[in-house]
């Protein structure tokens, strides 16, 4: 299997940072924020390699530095130490060595996000098709019959009704909201997609539907994901490979089956247990 | 027959400008002197020179004469004035505790060393009509002037005073001043590009429009921010004007300016050492204008907690909100500039509406 | 030699030197100019001087032509394409008042240098011409984008996205681009400018032109520039056309024509006259009295 995505030693320290953050933070010592500088270490020496067409989740309980690393892989923010390398048509993009107009070139046309909060990854103000649509102008695309016609397909394939695709996606319910983002991160055909607590905050029979949706795309496009969740089902269902978090670290990591039925750290024993 | 309306344009503005001026001389009043403006409308007088931004006491007035009384036509008079002169050098940093202070009270305590100065101020007077006024000679002037001067103490001579919040840095409850010797951003010539040093919030906000500086502050006051002023010191006077010489380079002294300086202290926040301090907000302007030094110490407090804090809460935190909009020359131009003819725009705008009617029609029109 | 600041004014701008602006100042506007020239499209920040005329009446536009002005110049000053409304005939007065030798002229053809507001002349300019607009809003993406750090990025990296968007939004809601004008308009395959209130009709005037287009915006304190053999192109899509106005009337089809001077070819201003009946005119006023020069000489 060829990588899509490797990351190395991934660090971010909010706040100062001093000599003896990543020695004094940690699992082990039950924090995240270091005793001599007040600095919280949100991750700290993340390492772990995706490959095409896998699904791996992250998973670990709020403040474990999860919605941190995909941040930083999506450029919402820097890190502080580490490196990345996205492998794409034939090119290795070290991410974070890259100039902004690069960073941003990818971000719009080769990597999709789903957040959590849909107002992050919509524009609230411009209907649900245009905002397909903006993703597609950013790729260059500049037919309008043709950014119609595919955000229609897209919208389609998302479930969202065709005749509400010319309204505000502020009107919509979550899940749709839901749908919309996943129709505009799928929109320019990206390899690689991040979802950061897709489905929390949404109705349990909604939750299913959208998780059904992402496998079935995921099955029909081949895109690789990155699912950032504390929801165990989440896990189950999507992904084939896991890694666990805690305080910034990654703890444990192998497939999901075997994380879930047969967890090493005491830390996934007591995640995977509190599910039962 | 007329061609359009706006054709004679010229005409028009030349007998516009011979009406404005009888609109002065029409009548029985005698034409207002210089020296009326200045003496008995000095407030009025003192926004000119700080909204003008040049501290030219008499043109300040035949702005006021010339504008029909109109202060932010008269600040205009002065700004545009000052485009025509070069600047011919830059003064050193002036310190206000040289200050000949007319007026000076602090709200922050009752006692300060060298004592409050309540000075002219119509804080304390009732708003209640003296209708004898509307009728006074030059004898009621004359008389009015010696019984004050008549009553003052033998040796009431200029005074200058120390800082109160100097006693406050001396305690340490307020973070100590930086002395900073940083050229400070010169917004005559250089235009603000955000994000923009303080000095240059603090030169935008001092040439400020009064009203506008107000109607911003007040929001923060009101509820749509977070600053709770006290006003440490509030002081009016008259500073030294220290020009270097041209042959020596030492500083001498030039003249003096009027200015009204406010300070305020904010509730404490967490400075770099941990140890939580007073925060100030600083406002002045040339000439006597306590509400415009008050309202911009709450906004450069406002504009500083964002920038503190990495975030915009309200309006009058953001800089770019209030800087780019309380400049009453540009705002007042940008107002008066819709009165101008807009066809061509107007022309266009119908063409497009009556487009998007036709393929509106069109749709309802077709068979289905 | 600067003015001598004396209070014995007796004649409105006696006292003030050639072209008002002290020479410092000039020599900072030409600067930028040339920057302008270089950096077709992009909006360089200048520190606006104050004008005795007010923000929005043409203030940057007056500190370039001033700034551009010598006294073998000839200048022409036009507002919604005619040289007698009132706010072109007060700019110009103020230039015969400061600027003395400097030939003032209604003459598209005479002039070297034109200053206008809302209109590029019907007439092509000559490589020799400049043509200074009175700009209200220098930036197109204002519109999407309010804090002014953020659009500087965007120009930048040429990051138009939701200004098309905007004209994606227009096309569903009326099968329309309905930007009337200030359209916008890309300059030399990067930059996009707002070019200043014109009409559409006047937008295709600026795509590789003999002469230099200025731009200058007093309040919001930039300069950009258009120079010659420039490509500007207004956005669309590919499948959808740029419509210029079309002064058709609607029941016979037909365009209509200057009821002066007859011609079919210009902006035409709309207007009711005497007896209620809608007339059309041309917008260019020195276009049309040529035109009628023509005929006349022609008889």
């Amino acid at each position: 299997m060829k990588p899509i995505l490797d990351v190395d030693n991934l660090t971010r320290i909010h706040g100062p940072g001093c000599p003896a953050c990543l020695d004094v933070t940690g699992p082990e010592h039950d924090t995240n924020i270091c005793r001599h500088c007040g600095s919280v270490v949100a991750v700290a020496g993340a390492s772990f390699r995706l490959h095409k067409g896998e699904v791996l989740g992250i998973m670990g309980e709020s403040g474990s530095g999860k919605s941190s690393l995909v941040k930083m892989l999506y450029f919402d923010d820097k890190p502080t130490s580490g490196q990345a390398t996205f492998h794409d048509e034939g090119h290795a993009h070290d991410l974070f060595s890259l100039n902004e107009a690069q960073q941003l070139r990818l971000r719009d046309t080769r990597m999709g996000m789903v957040y959590q909060n849909p107002s992050l990854g919509l524009n609230f103000d411009i209907s649900a098709g245009g905002n397909i649509a903006e993703r597609l102008l950013m790729s260059d695309e500049l037919s309008y019959r043709v950014i119609r016609e595919k955000a229609t397909a897209l919208l389609a394939r998302t479930e969202v009704p065709p005749a509400r695709m010319d309204e505000l996606p502020r009107n919509f319910s979550g899940g749709m909201q839901q749908r919309v983002q996943i129709a505009r991160a799928l929109s320019t055909g990206a390899p690689l997609l991040l979802l950061d607590e897709v489905t929390t905050g949404l109705d349990l029979s909604v939750q299913a539907r959208i998780l059904d949706l992402i496998m079935e795309l995921q099955e029909v496009t081949g895109v690789s994901m990155l699912v950032v969740t504390h929801d165990l089902g989440v896990v189950r269902h999507l992904t084939t490979r896991t890694i666990v978090m805690k305080y910034g670290r990654i703890i444990e990591s192998g497939l999901t089956d075997q994380i879930l039925e047969d967890p090493q750290a005491a830390y996934t024993q007591q995640l995977v247990s509190s599910a039962l | 027959m007329a061609y359009v309306a706006i054709r004679g344009g010229a005409d028009a503005i030349k007998g516009s400008s011979r009406l404005m001026d009888a609109m002065r001389a029409m009548g029985e009043s005698a034409p207002l002197e210089l020296d009326q403006i200045e003496r008995q409308m000095p407030l009025l007088h003192s926004k000119v020179l700080s909204e003008g931004s040049l501290y030219h006491p008499r043109l300040a007035s035949l702005a006021l004469k010339q504008s029909l009384g109109d202060s932010l036509e008269a600040a205009f008079f002065l700004r545009a004035y000052r485009s025509t002169k070069p600047r011919l050098g830059e003064t050193a940093t002036h310190d206000t505790r040289n200050m000949r202070v007319i007026r000076r009270v602090s709200a922050a305590f009752k006692d300060i060393p060298g004592g409050q100065m309540l000075g002219a101020t119509p804080d304390y007077l009732h708003r209640l009509f003296r209708f004898e006024l509307m009728d006074e000679g030059a004898e009621r002037f004359d008389e009015i002037t010696r019984d004050w001067l008549g009553n003052r103490p033998e040796n009431d001579t200029a005074l200058t005073f120390p800082k109160v919040l100097d006693s406050l840095r001396e305690e340490g409850l307020l973070a100590p001043l930086e002395n900073s010797d940083e050229t400070p951003f010169d917004i005559t010539r250089e235009p603000l590009i955000f994000p923009v040093p303080r000095s240059a919030q603090l030169a935008t906000m001092a040439r400020g429009e009064t009203g506008g500086l107000l109607a911003l502050a007040y929001s923060n006051m009101r509820g749509y921010g977070d600053v709770h002023p006290t006003v440490g010191e509030l002081r009016v006077g008259y500073v030294p004007v220290m020009v270097p010489h041209p042959v020596t380079g030492k500083p001498m002294e030039a003249g003096e300016v009027l200015v009204t300086e406010c300070e305020i202290v904010a509730m404490f926040e967490k400075s770099d050492d941990g140890a939580p301090v007073f925060t100030l907000g600083y406002g002045a302007c040339f000439g006597h204008n306590e509400v415009k030094a008050i309202a911009m110490s709450v906004l450069d407090r406002a504009i500083s907690v964002a920038r503190e804090k990495g975030r915009i809460e309200n309006p009058s935190e953001d800089p770019e909100f209030v800087l780019l909009h309380v400049d009453g020359i540009e705002s007042m131009g940008f107002c008066t500039h819709y009165k101008m003819p807009h066809y061509v725009t107007f022309q266009s705008d119908m063409d497009r509406l009556r487009a998007a009617q036709g393929k509106t029609e069109e749709a309802t029109d077709a068979p289905r | 030699m600067h003015p001598v600041d004396t209070m014995g004014q007796t004649r409105e701008g006696a006292e003030y030197g050639f072209a008002f602006l002290d020479e410092d100042a000039k020599r900072e506007l030409r600067r930028s100019i040339f920057k302008a020239v270089c950096i077709p499209g992009h909006q360089v920040p200048y520190a606006s001087r104050e004008m005795p005329i007010a923000r929005g009446f043409g203030t940057g536009g007056m500190q370039l032509t001033l700034a551009l002005l010598g006294p073998d110049d000839a200048c022409k000053v036009i507002d919604q394409g005619a040289d007698d409304s009132v706010n072109a005939a007060n700019i110009r007065n103020f230039f015969a008042l400061t600027c003395p030798g400097v030939t003032g002229t209604l003459r598209t053809e005479e002039a070297s240098v034109i200053q206008t507001r809302h209109r590029i002349p019907e007439l092509p300019l000559r490589a020799d011409q400049i043509l200074v607009f009175q700009v209200p809003y220098p930036d197109p993406l204002v519109v999407v984008e309010p804090n002014a750090a953020k659009r500087r990025r965007m120009h930048g990296r040429a990051d138009y996205a939701r200004l098309w968007v905007k004209l994606y939004e227009d096309m569903v809601a009326f099968d329309e681009i309905t930007i009337s004008h200030r359209y916008p308009t890309r300059i030399n395959g990067h930059y996009i400018i707002d070019p200043s209130p014109i009409p559409r009709f006047d937008v295709p005037k600026l795509h590789q032109a003999d002469c230099l287009y200025l731009f200058g915006a007093g309040r919001e304190k930039r300069i950009y520039a258009v120079p010659p053999h420039t490509d500007a192109v207004p956005i669309t899509f590919n499948d959808v056309t740029f419509a210029v106005e079309n002064f058709r009337d609607k029941a016979t089809g037909k365009r209509h024509c200057c009821r002066r001077c007859g011609a079919d070819d210009s902006f035409l201003d709309e207007f009711l006259d005497d007896d209620g009946a809608r007339v059309f005119q041309c917008s260019d006023a020195a276009y049309c009295d040529m035109r009628l020069e023509r005929l006349e000489a022609a008889e």
